[in-house]
């Protein structure tokens, strides 16, 4: 029923679409759509975020360690850009555990910029490549302009994201403690337009959104009675209908998995 | 016709029939099998599903909106499934082929669009292939035989809204209205009970209503009803009792008391033209001094007789005056109104009958015509004719015997062709006696007189006049049609008005603007507190005709110059009769002092 009903619900939609979901009490996954690898937008937060609570669990990084940030080592010229951090005020102080908070609860962008600078992009991509995950990748900074006009994009992976999910749900990435800590985190997410849109708020959900011009992409761990993994991801088609598309799979997710 | 606010079921319970006007107020929402909808249209962010069996004879204009609305193109030929939410653009819509080469039982469409689980199947039942929607856990099924264009179901998070074939896709896709539709025959053939459909603040109210047997006040969802019931017994059949429920909202009972008042209104209108034998000249009433009016309105309307219009100010002479020349022979020429009162004593006479040039200084090369002049042909109203000076009254006077007149300062004898209407406040017998107004002129004018009662005898008609006065009075202002409660109607019965029909208006229309709702109470009917001053106007036959009989008494000493022993003879009553009403109603000695020097002379 959830292949036809999603089919169905995908008939006639134009640009790429993906979705990958997994039925965490029977462990069934399905994938849909036409497309599996998305210019990664906000999504690629996460990488940073998982390599982060690898760097501070190895005991790599204090979590506490504090830097002064200077606005114009990070100018951002995108207007508006997610987050806040740009509109504090120049010196403002902030710790490491400061920066993924902003990251992964208001996908902050200078946050995510700063926390890349820290722990080092390749370094990143090194953790991921070493966990099996070898589509997902970051190449640069959010709004890094001179790149981005060279064509280089960052990139996630629907299906890689919700492996990714997967074992921190069962407590295998990394370490159960990283993994369990990762999900409190994620839990924080505050963008609640696609998968949480349908839930009353009690209803926890772990997961990740990416936004941008022509991308959305939402995913995470939907923590029911009975939980699902849900990912889904949207390029080159109408951003806004696309949400009400992605409402509609994760109702049929959830209708699914009851 | 079926009635619109009506509930029918047997004492047992089984619900026969229920009202179009109920279907979406009163009926449960989300009914897992509906039993129809309330009348009404596709409203923004309403979503809705259709089946085209064949693309290719969607009709042109059902297409266009079609797709319009899914903001998608859809396939030229074959069965095609489209869901959207109205009027599009935010919403992605799915279109959906369906695969025809399989014609019998199939799932063409299971899934979730706008957060609503949307599933259409074609079944077979006895060879009859049909169309289920399941929107949600509610489900319809529509026939799929005939040659149609499309199956519609629109629906919203309140349930299915609406269901059916259509061959009007695009009216109802634009917006368009479609009618309310219970299914009967299912209210015949299955034994449906009152509490499975109705809501159960509604049921209470069915209960409550039929063992009171007084109307029961209910409010079910947002919406309050009230429910009175008429139980009818079967006659055939001994055992089984109808019950028949009314339930009606404000704004049916106030559409009802509109229509009833306008019923009222062409009954009456009705009786007054059989009375009358036709025009009514826009006097209501029903009572016999206002019949006798119109009776000899009609008499005199339409000859070219002289009428004299007396009664209060702000009965309605000017309004009566226009009326006569509607109905006259006149009426396609001019209709000439002058008030004598508002013109300048001096230019009285060059107003009324025109002047050359030279006349005067100042006076208009080429000369002016009068409204002598500019009502040829037609009617001349002469409005507060007892302000005419004495000396221009022998000239008017003059024109109206030998229906000729000179301008001011002019050589050349005129023909004055006009049907005269004159109208006062005043009492002309009492001013001709006073020598205020020519007696000559006087009964020149008094032809034909009609006496317009004042509006405090006319009590008895009030309702019908504020009924007609009421629309125009809204329209005027700009607000919704009211109406007028009855408690509104009898504190103005209550008061006096001095003012006649004008303040009448003036009252109506501020109680207008004072309302908050579509009827006007008696608080906001506001009279002025000089008159109302807490002695009611008593407007018994009783009171009625002592207070006439009081006037009468105090005319007639006027007119005898105190004299009791005249004013009797005038009256045609005894000498001890009048003194004895004298005392009654309380008459000063003043007005009767001569008569006391009189006796003493004697």
């Amino acid at each position: 029923m959830i292949t036809t009903a999603i089919t169905d619900r995908l008939a006639n939609v134009d640009g790429q679409f993906g979705v990958d979901y997994i039925n965490l009490g029977t462990d069934q996954e399905f994938f849909f759509g036409n497309c599996q690898v998305f210019s990664g937008s906000g999504a690629v937060m996460l990488m940073a975020i998982v390599e982060c609570f690898r760097a501070i669990s190895a005991g790599e990084l204090n979590e506490n360690k504090g830097f002064r940030l200077c606005q114009k080592d990070y100018k951002d010229d995108a207007e508006p850009s997610y987050g806040v951090l740009k509109y504090l005020h120049d010196g403002i102080e902030v710790t490491v555990s400061d920066l993924y908070n902003l990251t992964a609860t208001v996908s902050d962008n200078m946050a995510f910029n700063v926390l890349t600078d820290i722990l080092g992009i390749e370094k990143i991509n090194q953790t991921f490549r070493a966990l099996g995950y070898t589509d997902m990748r970051i190449n640069r900074k959010i709004n890094d302009r001179k790149k981005m006009t060279e064509g280089v994009q960052n990139y996630v992976s629907v299906r890689e994201m919700a492996a990714l999910f997967h074992r921190i749900y069962k407590g295998q990435l990394i370490s159960e403690e990283v993994s369990e800590n990762l999900l409190s985190l994620l839990k924080q997410h505050q963008r609640t337009s696609m998968i949480p849109y349908i839930f009353k708020e009690t209803v926890p959900i772990a997961h990740i959104t990416g936004f941008d011009e022509d991308i959305i992409i939402d995913g995470g761990i939907v923590l029911t009675e009975k939980p699902f993994i849900l990912v889904m991801a949207a390029q080159d088609t109408d951003i806004r209908k696309a949400q009400t598309i992605m409402r509609d799979i994760t109702q049929i997710c959830h209708l699914n998995t009851k | 016709m079926k009635p619109r606010n009506l509930i029918i079921a047997e004492n047992g319970g089984r619900l026969l029939c229920v009202g179009d006007a109920l279907l979406s107020g009163a009926v449960k929402k989300k009914l897992p099998k509906p039993l129809g909808y309330g009348a009404g249209r596709l409203r923004e962010t309403d979503s809705f599903a259709v089946f085209v069996p064949d693309a290719a004879k969607l009709n042109e204009e059902g297409r266009r909106t079609l797709q319009q609305v899914c903001d998608e193109k859809l396939p030229e030929t074959g069965s095609v499934i489209a869901a959207g939410v109205y009027p599009g653009g935010e919403v992605k819509s799915l279109i959906k082929a369906v695969d025809n080469s399989q014609t019998g039982p199939a799932v063409l469409l299971d899934t979730v669009f706008h957060g609503q689980r949307l599933y259409i199947e074609r079944t077979a039942d006895k060879m009859q292939l049909s169309l289920m929607f399941q929107i949600d856990e509610q489900q319809v099924t529509l026939p799929l035989c005939g040659d149609v264009s499309a199956c519609l179901v629109i629906f919203c998070e309140d349930g299915i809204r609406f269901y059916g074939k259509t061959d009007e896709l695009s009216s109802l896709l634009s917006g368009g209205d479609y009618p309310a539709y219970c299914d009967e025959k299912r209210l015949s053939d299955e034994n449906i009970r009152i509490e499975q459909i109705l809501e159960e603040e509604f049921v209470r109210g069915l209960e409550s209503a039929s063992a009171s047997g007084k109307p029961q006040i209910v409010k079910v969802r947002e919406k309050i009803y009230l429910i009175s019931c008429m139980g009818i017994p079967r006659v055939m059949d001994s055992e089984k009792q109808l019950f028949l429920w009314k339930a009606e909202t404000e704004s049916d009972i106030l559409s009802r008391l509109q229509e009833d008042s306008r019923q009222y209104i062409g009954l009456i209108d009705r009786r007054q033209n059989d009375m009358t034998g036709g025009y009514t000249f826009g006097l209501r009433g029903n009572d016999q001094r206002i019949g006798r009016i119109r009776y000899l309105l009609q008499k005199a309307a339409v000859t070219n007789t002289t009428i004299l219009l007396t009664g209060e100010s702000g009965t309605g002479k000017t309004f009566l005056a226009k009326e006569i020349h509607k109905c006259s022979s006149r009426q396609n020429k001019a209709f000439v109104h002058v008030n004598c009162a508002a013109i300048p004593y001096n230019l009285i006479e060059s107003e009324l009958f025109g002047y050359e040039s030279g006349a005067f200084t100042g006076a208009r090369p080429g000369g002016k015509a009068g409204y002598f002049e500019m009502a040829r042909g037609g009617t001349l109203f002469l409005d507060e004719i007892t302000e005419l000076p004495l000396p221009l009254q022998g000239k008017l006077l003059e024109v109206i015997q030998n229906k000729t007149y000179f301008r001011v300062g002019g050589e050349k004898k005129r023909q004055a062709d006009v049907r005269l209407i004159a109208a006062t406040n005043r009492n002309l017998p009492e001013l001709v006696a006073h020598h205020r107004f020519r007696e000559d002129l006087y009964y020149r004018i008094n032809v034909f007189t009609v006496q317009i009662p004042p509006l405090r005898d006319r009590m008895n008609s009030l309702f019908l006049i504020v009924a007609d006065l009421l629309p125009e009075i809204c329209g005027r202002l700009g607000v919704d049609q009211k109406v007028i409660s009855t408690e509104a109607i009898e504190k103005m019965r209550q008061y006096r008005w001095p003012g006649n029909i004008r303040e009448l208006e003036n009252v109506i229309e501020k109680a207008c603007i004072l309302s908050n709702g579509r009827i006007i109470l008696p608080d906001d009917v506001e009279l002025t507190q000089e008159e109302n001053t807490g002695e009611k106007y008593n407007h018994t036959l009783r009171a009625q005709r002592e207070a006439f009989e009081r006037e009468a008494i105090v005319n007639a000493l006027k007119i005898c110059r105190g004299s009791r022993i005249k004013a009797a003879e005038y009256l045609d009553i005894g000498k001890t009769s009048l003194f004895e009403k004298l005392k009654k109603y309380g008459i000063t000695d003043s007005l009767s002092a001569e008569s006391e020097e009189e006796r003493k002379g004697r």
